[in-house]
């Protein structure tokens, strides 16, 4: 018997919100609880509240850059979501440390399989498997965190969906809790294995123009490209899309960069220009990586096949979790669209989740993206 | 920044218990220490995997070009033997054209030769009615001819009858003459009847001359129809002989045509082979495509995977670096 509780609170001091939280997901059997908090409350008191609530499981959370409940978006509020279940067990552990060395807390990560009772090296062969991670969007950590879980765990077949934290667009301190203490530049990894039926999706509303540029010079760890095809970024980039270098940045938001594998596209954002030209992405870029210039789709078509193909693939759906880029949120706030993209899932049952500074999905971080993980019965 | 690495905090424990030699080194606790080495370890072993699967990668990014390089041979063989079999193709279209040609023409001819013959045997039937109606007419003829005769035998009996009346008045002429005497009223009556009965034998012989002018001319109708009957049965026989010349030319023109169609059939199944063979190439061509597509598919793939474990790889550098930068090593 799974059954999945969903929280919501605007109230305006931080106890007021997390005691009407509580109220809404607290039951029995609980073995999991995951609260995601505007950086406008007090994000230590919320952790430790939590934890004092459920004190036998784990607790996560982090700070977003808005919330998604069955409110669809919002600000400045606090949801949560509680998983009761016989047949639902976690282990979750910190990796400290994401901008410089997390391989140092690597060990964490065998332990955690322990306690879950899995053999690290038969994880590929699990079918009940799965991770969450939450991690620092600002501490450009993600892709090494994912190779410390990549390095473990082999060659990495676990299925994993996650989120950077966000701080509502300040950009100055992501935090991300664990049973009550609270970390900056760490990311968190929650081993989950369950008998019940669960369903990760990437949902992507924008598609191949056609257009492909070589990746020829670039700073792999600050996620910088000085050169595609062998031209200076921005103005290889703006001849592509036919504009002038200096209306570039204007198009980041519509004409993101995709890697393409295995059929699929992912997405890396570009944010900045520098004076030279170089451009910032908020994922990694490699060189000699080939990336698609991408456009966008009809995101309320989109939706409905995501929609779709969440409903053929979970039956008796109990909860998703969803994880939703922030430029994502700005595109919809500015078409005002919030309402409708986030509606059509909460027809299928019981959603939380937030806008964030980045996804990430099985061994990869992306940008741009919305990442859905559904459980059902 | 890591947080377990403070540098005030361990300067000033250093300063407290322990001896320092050259205070720009930093120390750490020996079981930080024993952790990073063995962090180290770790990510050694993980740069010998991956560098691994590098190699293993550009092996099978090597054996996709093999793949691709023995599929561009193949194709080529594939493009030549279609080549070839196009061409075997093309001359045999010609050769059939000929043919089929050939066979219009002899339809042609048969059809002309048909309606040729059509005539004649038009002729041959109207002539065979001309001939019927010819022994028709003889009939009639024969018919006319009896009924002459039969009135010939009625004249003749008559003339049989008046022959024996006048014999009978001979003797009574006789046996009166010599009754003579007084009287010849007996003879006078003999001699009437007498001149009645030469009478009628006159008009008897004259009926049996004009009837039997009416024989000859019938005769001689019956003389010309057999001639003319005679004619026109040769001018029959002419015809039909013609008509079998014609019927034979024609049964010869058909085997004939038969041949060629034979032939035509021949050259036809020959260019149905030579355009399956043609067809196999265009799909082992398509085959080799397809496969080549998925190849390429491959490569892409492989290509794409190779930047991740190379992501990966940059990334446990990167991190021993700074592990070794923080210990100063």
């Amino acid at each position: 018997m799974l059954k999945i509780l969903q929280g919501f609170s605007s109230k305006k001091t931080t106890i007021e919100a997390i005691k009407e939280n509580y109220e809404q997901i607290k039951q029995s059997n609980v073995k999991y609880v995951m609260f995601f908090a505007s950086n406008q409350y007090d994000f230590d008191e919320i952790a430790s509240v939590f934890k004092a609530y459920f004190p036998e499981h784990d607790v996560v959370g982090c700070t977003t850059a808005g919330e998604i409940s069955n409110q669809c978006l919002t600000e400045h509020s606090l949801v949560s979501l509680s998983i009761a279940s016989d047949d639902f067990h976690v282990a979750s552990i910190m990796l400290e440390n994401i901008s410089e060395y997390p391989i140092l807390y690597h060990d964490r990560i065998n332990e955690a399989l322990k306690l879950l009772k899995v053999d690290p090296k038969t994880v590929a062969k699990q079918k009940n498997l799965f991770g969450i991670t939450l991690m620092d969007g600002l501490s450009a950590g993600e892709e090494k965190a994912l190779s410390v879980i990549n390095g473990v765990l082999g060659d990495n077949n676990l299925p994993l969906i996650g989120a950077s934290a966000g701080d509502g667009l300040d950009f100055k301190e992501t935090k991300i809790a664990l049973n009550g203490v609270v970390y900056s530049n760490a990311a968190l990894i929650s081993f989950i294995k369950t008998g019940h039926p669960f369903f990760i999706y990437k949902e992507n509303i924008f598609k191949p123009m056609g257009k492909q540029m070589v990746v020829t010079k670039a700073d792999v760890a600050k996620r910088t490209v000085y050169e595609f095809d062998n031209k200076p970024a921005a103005k290889c980039y703006a001849e592509k899309l036919n504009i002038r270098a200096d209306q570039l940045s204007q198009y980041f938001a519509k004409n993101p960069l995709g890697r393409r594998l295995d059929e699929k596209i992912w997405i890396t954002s570009p944010f900045n220009i520098n004076p030279d030209q170089s451009i910032e992405f908020y994922c990694r870029v490699l060189t000699n990586s080939v990336l698609e210039i991408l456009e966008p789709n009809n995101p309320l078509e989109v939706i409905q096949e995501t929609k779709r193909v969440i409903k053929e693939n979970v039956r008796n759906i109990k909860g998703l979790l969803v994880f939703n880029c922030i430029l994502r949120r700005l595109q919809f706030d500015k078409e005002n669209i919030g309402k409708q993209i986030i509606g059509p899932l909460c027809e299928l049952g019981p959603v939380t989740g937030f806008s964030s500074y980045g996804e990430q999905l099985d061994s990869t971080h992306l940008n741009q993206t919305m990442v859905v993980l559904t459980l059902g019965e | 920044m890591g947080k377990w690495f403070k540098k005030n905090q361990y300067s000033e424990s250093v300063g407290a218990s322990n001896e320092v030699k050259d205070s720009s080194k930093i120390l750490v606790d020996r079981a930080t220490f024993m952790k990073v080495h063995s962090t180290l370890i770790f990510v050694n072993q993980l740069l010998n995997q991956r560098v691994e699967q590098v190699l293993s990668n550009e092996g099978d990014i090597t054996k996709q070009f093999d793949d691709m390089l023995h599929s561009i041979v193949g194709n080529n063989d594939s493009v030549e033997k279609m080549g070839q079999n196009m061409i075997h193709l093309k001359s045999n279209f010609e050769i059939e054209k000929d043919q089929m040609r050939q066979v219009i023409d002899g339809i042609n001819l048969t059809t002309q030769e048909t309606s040729k013959g059509d005539q004649d045997i038009n002729a041959l039937s109207e002539q065979v009615d001309v001939i019927i109606k010819i022994f028709g007419e003889f009939n009639e003829a024969f018919g006319e001819l009896k009924v002459y005769y039969t009135k010939i035998q009625e004249f003749t009996n008559s003339i049989k009858n008046i022959s024996s009346q006048t014999n009978l008045l001979a003797l009574n002429a006789s046996i009166e003459a010599a009754r003579a005497g007084e009287q010849g009223k007996g003879f006078a009556v003999v001699a009437g009847e007498v001149r009645k009965l030469s009478e009628e034998t006159e008009k008897a012989s004259s009926e049996i001359e004009s009837n039997i002018m009416r024989i000859q001319n019938a005769m001689n109708t019956l003389g010309a129809k057999n001639d003319l009957a005679k004619k026109e049965v040769l001018t029959g026989k002419a015809l039909t002989q013609k008509t079998k010349k014609v019927l034979d030319e024609i049964l010869g023109l058909q085997e004939n045509l038969s041949r060629n169609v034979n032939e035509v059939n021949v050259t036809v199944s020959h260019n149905t082979l030579s355009i399956e063979n043609i067809t196999k190439e265009v799909m082992a061509i398509s085959d080799y495509i397809r496969a080549d597509e998925i190849t390429m598919k491959k490569l892409m793939n492989e290509t794409e995977e190779k930047t991740y474990i190379f992501g990966d790889i940059i990334s446990y550098i990167e991190q021993s670096k700074a592990l070794l930068e923080k210990m100063d090593l």
